[in-house]
């Protein structure tokens, strides 16, 4: 009992939670990038952006997990769902993978992978002057309302310019301008 | 638990209020008014545009911050919104009939025309990153729908899809630059913070070159920039022609401004570092856009290779990173919007009904055929190749005395060797027009009264800020002297 004590203490616990929602992040996105079936793409892609809500919650900011978990995981993910079941059928044979396309992008993602750890490496990280240490949707709330109104009012009109935009793209339906 | 509301005052953001309720307005006409019959939006649109400008003069001169330190308000932004009104303005102008002939004037044209306008203006007043992105995405969501708006034709088609891809990929690289920079500022976005935060700790240095690294991708897509600007050609030529004249003039413009502001106010203690970036970049971007010109039978893919060389005259003004060279890029933008736009109205003219006359070799004969329409296309493609007395020339002018000030000599030489090599293309057209006879019978050109107009003004306007360029190069002056580490 004391040995495991001894051995389970909450930094060896931090430490698993950190190593699993990496691992998880990274898996996701290895699926997503690798899988033949654009459908097993889209699953690890969610199971990769639980992993990033699950890094969210270990810095200790449950809101923007939350938020990642309800607009990527639930709202993109069905919404590139809808979009593989508006385009070509699944059962049809994927092209052949090409070789040298598939060693140029292991080469390419190795290099930006090398640079960025070199560069991570190299800089001396200093924490910020000043840390907030109220993340309550609350004190979110009261900034969006204040400081960032008019960032937020501008979102707004982002969404309707993108939504006149899908409209106007879409419709007349397909094949019928 | 209290908390008090910032205060703020409405005017200062007069001209984004006023393009927003244009475009809300037109929509809902659009959506009311009875099947078959057209209400005259582009006269709405031109009329929200006239009344933004005019907020635009009242607001002239008043100077400082608002919204919570969101929103400069500065004759840098004021000269850049006029800059967007008047590509706008003319871009509703040229629409009109070209829309017509293809049956697709509708009301969500004009009102994405505007939101875009809105789009701009946020890149050119921002004062804080986030702001900055929001408007480059308003901007880039309304033109990616236009640049598509042809859903039946394959080559428009083909536009929307490649911008839409490669613009979301370059808005990705600006924000991920935008997160680094946080990291290395210690939280903060502010354009007024960041050259204090970013100066402050020295350690931090790889992560602020990584992030200003990352800007110049995302800036250097929505410019067209050299090794960024692949997708110029196929979009510029399988947009229609109304909205490549918008997105070769307004875009760049916002581009531009944004670009400036940013890198001119948060950047100026690493200015070395960015400098060799930017050099590499604007000889590279001028060098390939004029070479690959030179072989266009294409008007339009010419127009666009043409454009990304004049990417790389404007770079040549941020290298050169001082007071006339940020003058230059004003007074440089306003006289290409001039001289583009005329350009594309000749285009549209010339093309016709749906763009059947759009090959160089359909401009044979045209000035003993429409001797003042050819005089005008002579005008504006001596004003592109940079000869006097052309706006053209002057802004060239003030943009290599700029780089040479700078100490940059062999870029202002590079620079007047691609403006030589422009003029081979460039005075082709005009060779074209006037000493080749007309390969086949044509047909008549239309005029229509706001084509007519257009050209008549956009001509008139390259001539007068060309004769004239001194009450301009004083406003110009007075606009960028809010850069205080040039």
């Amino acid at each position: 009992m004391n040995a495991v004590s001894a051995w389970l203490t909450p930094q060896t616990a931090a430490t698993a939670a950190f190593v699993m929602v990496i691992g998880l992040t990274i898996l996701g996105a290895l699926i997503a990038v690798g899988a033949r079936n654009i459908f097993h793409n889209v699953l690890g892609l969610c199971v990769s952006l639980f992993g990033v809500s699950g890094i969210f919650l270990f810095l200790n900011s449950p809101f923007v997990a939350l938020m990642e978990i309800l607009i990527y995981v639930g709202a993109i993910c069905i919404a590139i769902c809808f979009a593989i079941m508006l385009s070509e059928p699944l059962y049809l044979p994927p092209p052949p993978r090409n070789k040298a396309k598939v060693l140029g992008a292991a080469i390419g993602s190795a290099g930006i992978f090398v640079f960025l750890g070199l560069l991570l490496k190299k800089t001396q990280w200093t924490a910020a002057p000043e840390r907030s240490t109220d993340w309550s949707v609350t004190t979110i709330g009261h900034y969006l309302l204040t400081d960032y109104a008019l960032i937020f009012e501008l979102v707004s009109l982002l969404l309707l310019v993108a939504m006149i935009g899908a409209i106007v793209i879409a419709r007349g339906g397909r094949g019928n301008p | 638990m209290t908390f008090t509301i910032p205060s703020f005052h409405l005017s200062s953001i007069g001209p984004w209020l006023t393009l927003t309720v244009t475009a809300i307005l037109i929509l809902v006409l659009d959506a009311l008014s009875p099947k078959g019959r057209k209400v005259c939006f582009s006269w709405l649109a031109l009329a929200g545009l006239a009344v933004a400008a005019f907020q635009t003069i009242g607001l002239w001169g008043s100077t400082g911050t608002d919204f919570a330190r969101m929103v400069y308000i500065d004759d840098f932004a004021n000269f850049f919104y006029l800059i967007f009104i008047l590509g706008a303005a003319l871009t509703v102008l040229i629409s009109r009939q070209y829309l017509e002939d293809y049956g697709k004037n509708m009301g969500e044209y004009y009102a994405l025309i505007i939101f875009a306008t809105v789009g701009m203006m946020l890149m050119a007043a921002g004062s804080h990153l986030i702001m900055i992105f929001l408007g480059l995405e308003i901007m880039s969501i309304a033109v990616y729908v236009l640049a598509g708006l042809f859903r039946e034709d394959l080559r428009s088609n083909e536009a929307a899809l490649k911008y839409l891809i490669l613009g979301s990929f370059s808005s990705a690289f600006l924000l991920f630059g935008m997160a680094m920079l946080y990291g290395a500022s210690g939280g903060t976005l502010f354009l007024n913070d960041l050259p204090l935060r970013l100066g402050a700790d020295p350690a931090m240095a790889p992560l602020v070159l990584l992030g200003v690294g990352l800007l110049i991708v995302g800036f250097g897509f929505k410019v067209a920039a050299a090794p960024f600007h692949m997708w110029t050609p196929d979009v510029y030529e399988g947009a229609p022609t109304s909205v490549t004249a918008f997105m070769a003039v307004a875009v760049k413009a916002a581009a531009f401004a944004a670009f400036a502001r940013v890198f001119f106010l948060a950047f100026p203690a690493i200015k070395v570092d960015w400098n060799m970036v930017l050099w590499v970049l604007a000889v590279a971007t001028m060098t390939i856009g004029n070479v690959a010109a030179i072989s266009q039978t294409n008007i339009k893919r010419m127009l666009a290779y043409s454009s990304i060389a004049h990417a790389g005259y404007l770079l040549m003004a941020m290298v050169a990173a001082n007071q006339l060279g940020a003058m230059s890029l004003l007074y440089y933008l306003l006289a290409y919007t001039l001289m583009n736009l005329g350009a594309f109205g000749v285009v549209i003219l010339v093309g016709r009904k749906k763009d059947s006359y759009l090959n160089i070799y359909d401009y044979s004969g045209l000035g003993a055929a429409h001797p003042v329409l050819a005089a005008s296309m002579a005008l504006f493609m001596f004003a592109l190749a940079g000869i006097p007395p052309t706006a053209g020339f002057v802004g060239k002018f003030y943009i290599f005395s700029a780089a040479i000030q700078a100490g940059y000599i062999w870029l202002a030489i590079i620079g007047v060797m691609n403006s030589l090599v422009s003029v081979f293309y460039y005075l082709r057209i005009t060779v074209l027009m006037y000493m080749k006879p007309a390969e086949a019978d044509l047909g008549p050109v239309v005029f229509s009264p706001a084509l007519t107009a257009v050209v008549a003004l956009t001509a008139a306007g390259v001539l007068a800020i060309g004769i004239f360029p001194g009450c301009l190069y004083n406003l110009a002056m007075n606009a960028v002297k809010i850069f205080p580490g040039l």
